[in-house]
């Protein structure tokens, strides 16, 4: 087992589309290993997508246990090819990014989500998931299509206050 | 890129008009200084800009007032530049907290700014962005409060939501917050 190197934008392979996981074979084990070791390895961290590790396949890594405060969550979720189907209850929160050290923004995310991915065995699975949980899914979800929350950067205090000119 | 450079703060305020940050950006351009961090937004009828620069070790704050000469006569702004110390570039946050966001609304009355931040300085909650804005009828005008501020983990964040709402109630406005976790993906 190993930690493994974590890109930071500008790297050339963030904005990068991830391929499907059609094998899931010994090689998508050991890559396991490492992906979760390497999400564990950084305190309070709560995701981790396979791109970030410079694998551009799409495999993401949830662990909201290693949240400062205490959320609902689902323990320690590795989801394969996964596709959100639905999503609702959008609020502005604020998140960083391991590939975009020293940087938060205000981002716009849905609280409700429901995924659907396939297991370390290749099995269909579907999840309902809300809050915190819910919003490190739609970050590292982002991953795997090349997006990151630069791309999604709002502004809460101007949209509050836009208004015709008078 | 990690030659030494100075660093300058510039404040920027002056009437509203078209073309002043491309003005503001091309003096800096032809100076050859580096725009970092900005900031601009108008209030009332005025531009207020706030800039962090950096620039050769020999610039001083003087070279970079001389810059804007030809924009402060032409479109009558104030501009003060002001050097800064190592400290004073990068933003220390060594343990991100937690994120809360205040919305407050209500006829307008004295205190409203002071009582919320005096609550919030109470609680070591520091403060990050905020904006404001009176409107409405005159005889009876109307405030409207944007809070964004960084909440140490250690707060009793209970505690905070009770002042708030008991503030609220003194004050006779709406306030709603909200106190989200930082989430580091």
């Amino acid at each position: 087992m190993s930690i493994l190197n974590v890109l930071e934008y500008p790297d050339p392979i963030l904005k990068q589309v991830s391929e499907e996981v059609i094998n899931f074979d010994s090689s998508l084990e050991i890559f396991l290993k490492d992906f979760i070791e390497t999400l564990n390895s950084h305190k309070y961290c709560v995701g981790l997508a396979a791109p970030q590790v410079g694998n551009l396949q799409r495999i993401i890594a949830i662990n909201i246990l290693q949240a400062r405060k205490p959320h609902p969550n689902n323990g320690l979720l590795v989801l394969i090819n996964p596709k959100i189907l639905e999503a609702s209850n959008f609020k502005i929160v604020r998140e960083g990014c391991l590939s975009i050290p020293d940087f938060t923004a205000n981002v716009k995310r849905a609280m409700k989500i429901k995924v659907k991915f396939q297991n370390l065995k290749g099995e269909t699975k579907e999840l309902e998931t809300t809050d915190f949980e819910a919003h490190a899914i739609q970050h590292e979800t982002d991953h795997l299509d090349g997006i990151l929350f630069l791309d999604r950067i709002t502004l809460p205090s101007s949209n509050l206050f836009r208004r015709k000119q008078f | 890129m990690n030659e030494p450079k100075n660093y300058f703060a510039i404040f920027v305020l002056g009437t509203d008009s078209i073309g002043i940050v491309a003005d503001i950006g091309k003096a800096l351009f032809e100076l050859g200084a580096n725009i970092n961090d900005s900031s601009h937004t108008i209030i009332g009828n005025q531009f207020a800009m706030l800039l962090l620069i950096s620039a050769a070790p020999n610039y001083t704050v003087e070279k970079i007032q001389s810059a804007f000469q030809d924009v402060t006569k032409k479109r009558g702004l104030t501009v003060y530049t002001h050097q800064l110390s190592h400290e004073d570039i990068y933003r220390k946050n060594p343990v991100p907290g937690q994120l809360c966001v205040i919305h407050l609304y209500g006829a307008d009355k004295p205190g409203i700014v002071y009582q919320v931040t005096n609550l919030l300085a109470k609680n070591s909650i520091n403060i990050t962005d905020l904006s404001t804005r009176r409107f409405g009828n005159e005889l009876k005008p109307i405030y409207i409060m944007y809070l964004e501020a960084e909440v140490p983990n250690d707060v009793d964040t209970r505690k905070l939501g009770d002042d708030l709402n008991k503030l609220a109630a003194n004050l006779k406005v709406e306030i709603k917050y909200e106190l989200e976790e930082v989430a580091s993906l």
